[in-house]
């Protein structure tokens, strides 16, 4: 019985494969392109303290073979000796990659303070690049000619793959936390905090109040009012790239030879400086931004 | 025989199935380790040159000296003192006597250089120490001196020792 059960599922899965094998040659063969490789390395390391005068501790640090690993030497330090150690890691694959966490492992805080840089949250896209720097005080409390250990872990993933949507998606996420019909794909707490970013960032946009009134305010100027102006126009799609943007889906993609970025400087230039006959202008390109992930 | 094929066609759907949800959950940890070797501030008695019965501590920290002492007679001691630690170190001196009225003490680098002096790490320094007497009527009596050298570098300090029992004796050679 076992074995019948089993036979059907293969003979199924096998004609299924036959008939899609059939279907792609029928329209023009099959083209496999899947060549996606997450990887991160460190690219380069460079040390110094915090010496003036007298040379007498030293601190030197090496990428191993690998290029997973820096190896820090510090020799000979005192208390209030600090040792600086600044590295650039690489995305060497060709997709975004996001970082997770750190963790510093100090077993002797009484005797070195220890500080990192922390990635958690940043995306790196594509063969990106992004500095940091790790500090390693000696403090007062640190035993003589004793040797002290400390370790710090950088972990990444590969981002999924993201792609700009258009401002119809955008209006469809904010409409159902506001009563709306509609199922949202992004939680309110992302939606808030990618608001959140833009009034940061921009010059232009600025949301403010509870999360609904927040919500209330984008969702306005995605749905335009009944006879928008050019202005109204822009803004809109410019609110709607700029979603995209501060949700790592613009990562990638170029228009015209310009990024996300670029584009969105140029509209936001356009607009603080009422350059009228540039709205258009501006207003199409985020437009067709937009529009990349349904091409 | 078919249960076998079966089998690998089986486990051959789970390995894929297996390499998939792997490559769509790849995570890597970079990191970077290290090591903090902490420096050593030290001094010691490397040599000394004395007329005096001579005794000195396992770790070269302190010299007792013992003897008599008799009208105008200077006693001259030469002490090295060496770095052996790994950090410079500041050199300076202390004395402490039970009484300085009738005894006159100097003591000075051989190099004539100047307190505070820094010695650095592997290198010695000679102190010439010298200790007269300045009034001869004096009852028999037993003075005690006590010489510190102190080296400093940032919060740390170490010390070696020399202390002096001298007996007076009346007019003696």
């Amino acid at each position: 019985m076992k074995t019948k059960i089993f036979a059907t599922i293969i003979l199924a899965t096998i004609a299924l494969s036959l008939i899609g094998y059939s279907y792609a040659c029928w329209n023009g063969g099959i083209s496999i392109n899947c060549y996606c490789k997450c990887n991160l390395i460190f690219k380069s390391v460079k040390t110094w303290d915090n010496e003036i005068e007298k040379d007498v501790a030293t601190v030197t640090a090496t990428i191993t073979c690998d290029k997973d690993t820096i190896i820090v030497t510090i020799t000979n330090a005192y208390p209030c000796y600090t040792a600086y150690i600044n590295y650039t890691i690489q995305n060497i694959g060709n997709r975004p990659i996001q970082f997770t966490s750190l963790t510093i492992t100090n077993p002797n805080p009484e005797a070195l303070e220890i500080t990192t840089t922390n990635h958690t949250g940043t995306i790196l896209g594509a063969c990106q690049t992004v500095s940091g720097t790790t500090t390693v005080h000696t403090l007062q409390t640190a035993r003589e000619n004793w040797q002290y250990e400390f370790k710090i872990k950088i972990a990444a993933k590969c981002k999924p793959k993201g792609y700009p949507r258009t401002i119809g998606f955008w209006k469809n996420q904010f409409a159902p936390y506001l009563g709306k019909p509609g199922k949202p794909q992004i939680p309110a707490e992302t939606l808030e905090n990618y608001l959140d970013q833009i009034t940061e960032q921009s010059n232009v946009f600025e949301f403010t109040g509870t999360r609904r009134q927040k919500f209330q305010q984008a969702l306005s100027i995605l749905e335009m009012p009944r006879r928008p102006t050019m202005l109204d126009k822009l803004k809109a799609q410019l609110l709607a790239l700029w979603l995209n943007y501060v949700a790592g889906w613009t990562e990638g993609y170029t228009l015209n030879g310009m990024t996300a970025q670029d584009i969105i400087n140029g509209s936001e230039n356009a607009i603080i400086h009422n350059l009228t006959s540039e709205y258009e202008y501006w207003k199409d390109l985020c437009d067709k931004f937009n529009n990349l992930g349904e091409t | 025989m078919n249960k076998k094929i079966l089998a690998a066609f089986t486990l051959l759907l789970f390995a894929l199935a297996i390499t998939g949800y792997a490559y769509s959950h790849w995570q890597k940890t970079i990191q970077i380790q290290g090591t903090a070797q902490i420096a050593k501030l030290e001094i010691i008695i490397q040599d000394y040159q004395t007329t005096l019965d001579s005794q000195i501590s396992q770790d070269s920290h302190t010299l007792n000296l013992t003897g008599t002492i008799t009208p105008s007679q200077s006693l001259l001691t030469n002490i090295t003192i060496k770095n052996s630690g790994t950090t410079p170190a500041t050199i300076t001196h202390t004395i402490t006597t039970n009484n300085t009225d009738i005894w006159n003490t100097y003591f000075i680098f051989s190099q004539n250089l100047t307190e505070p002096y820094e010695l650095l790490a592997e290198n010695i320094v000679t102190v010439l120490q010298n200790i007269t007497l300045t009034d001869d009527q004096l009852e028999p009596f037993t003075i005690e001196v006590t010489v510190t050298y102190t080296a400093t570098f940032q919060s740390w300090t170490e010390t070696i020792t020399i202390n002096y029992i001298l007996t007076y004796q009346e007019g003696g050679t």
